[in-house]
């Protein structure tokens, strides 16, 4: 793994605790934009675990369901423009 | 650089294969695989929000901070003011002799803030009490004034996350004098709501939300409306900045 990449996920990481969530929403597009970033899916857990409330959306995982898609589907994104695509 | 290529979609499968199963677990479980594993992250989240206290009051940051602090210390006594003393002491005191007639006490308990408000997408905090301190499901969270901040929807044992009266996108019936309107919150303390121009309201009336046992849930900032609609756009917010609690009181719901 890349030091930005790990750089940009620990930020992510932090936007769960203590900086507003879209913060950590825009890295973790970032990082799926450029990367099989499977720390985005754990982000998505991550706030669902902590933030989600009983009732809401009957209970659906937003923002999990919001981070895999996002990381399977510029999958072919990825594909396409990342010459170097390699991680 | 195929293999790191290989490996790497290969963790991603794995690891979007163990969260499919989370969630299918959660959602068959009603919350209860979340539930399980929050207070887990508690410590952190109550950690973090005392590292991010410590350091910004650091010597650093102080001017800007406290230039800030005044900042913020001014607006939210001037929006106090807004709130007209006299009509909320009345009020008060109306619904502390409607209570005492009733044989209702607001026997809640104090609790701190653990969070920041911005932290979750779902317009979520938590709070530094669970049901060890007699907090339940469904209990009303008030900050000072007696103003509705929102309602417990998870207890652990040392821990509950509320969701925020003004979450976003969550609709609120409240009545502001004899006029009954939805709100739809906007996160950040703020909601806004569409009502008929022929409305009687007034910037700066208290809001009420009768599900919430009559509790005021904050007042009206702005109304604004176009000659060309027949509708008024309403803003409410709370009467203070909800970033500037450190504790909230949590009281049973009647």
């Amino acid at each position: 793994m890349s030091r930005i990449r790990v750089a940009l996920a620990i930020l992510m990481f932090c936007s769960a605790f203590l900086l507003p969530w879209w913060i950590g929403a825009i890295v973790g597009l970032v990082l799926a934009v450029r990367y099989r970033a499977w720390e985005v899916v754990l982000f998505g857990v991550l706030l669902d675990v902590l933030w989600l409330p009983n009732g809401l959306f009957f209970g659906l995982p937003l923002a999990s369901c919001f981070a895999l898609v996002a990381v399977w589907l510029l999958e072919p994104l990825r594909r396409q423009f990342m010459f170097d695509y390699a991680e | 650089m195929r293999d790191s290529g290989r490996i790497g979609t290969r963790l991603l499968l794995f690891v979007s294969f163990c969260v499919v199963l989370f969630m299918v677990a959660d959602w068959f479980t009603s919350g209860a695989v979340r539930q399980y594993m929050r207070p887990v992250f508690s410590p952190v989240v109550g950690g973090a929000e005392r590292v991010a206290r410590v350091f910004s009051q650091n010597e650093f940051w102080k001017t800007r901070r406290a230039l800030q602090d005044e900042v913020a210390k001014l607006t939210e006594e001037l929006a106090r003011r807004d709130v007209g003393t006299a009509i909320t002491a009345a009020l008060q005191s109306e619904n502390d002799l409607l209570r005492g007639l009733m044989g209702i006490s607001d026997s809640g308990v104090t609790v701190p803030i653990t969070s920041s408000f911005s932290s979750s997408p779902y317009g979520t905090f938590s709070i530094g009490g669970g049901s060890s301190r007699g907090i339940h499901e469904g209990d009303v969270v008030l900050a000072r004034d007696g103003f509705v901040l929102g309602t417990v929807t998870d207890v652990s044992i040392n821990s509950a996350v509320v969701r925020a009266i003004f979450a976003p996108g969550i609709p609120s019936e409240v009545v502001v004098g004899e006029v009954g309107f939805s709100l739809s919150g906007r996160g950040g303390g703020n909601a806004y709501a569409e009502v008929p121009r022929e409305a009687p309201l007034v910037e700066r009336a208290l809001v009420i939300a009768p599900f919430l046992d009559n509790r005021p849930v904050g007042i009206i900032g702005k109304i604004e409306s176009a000659s060309s609609s027949a509708f008024a756009d309403v803003y409410v917010s709370f009467p203070f900045n909800p970033n500037t609690l450190r504790f909230v009181k949590v009281v049973p719901r009647l």
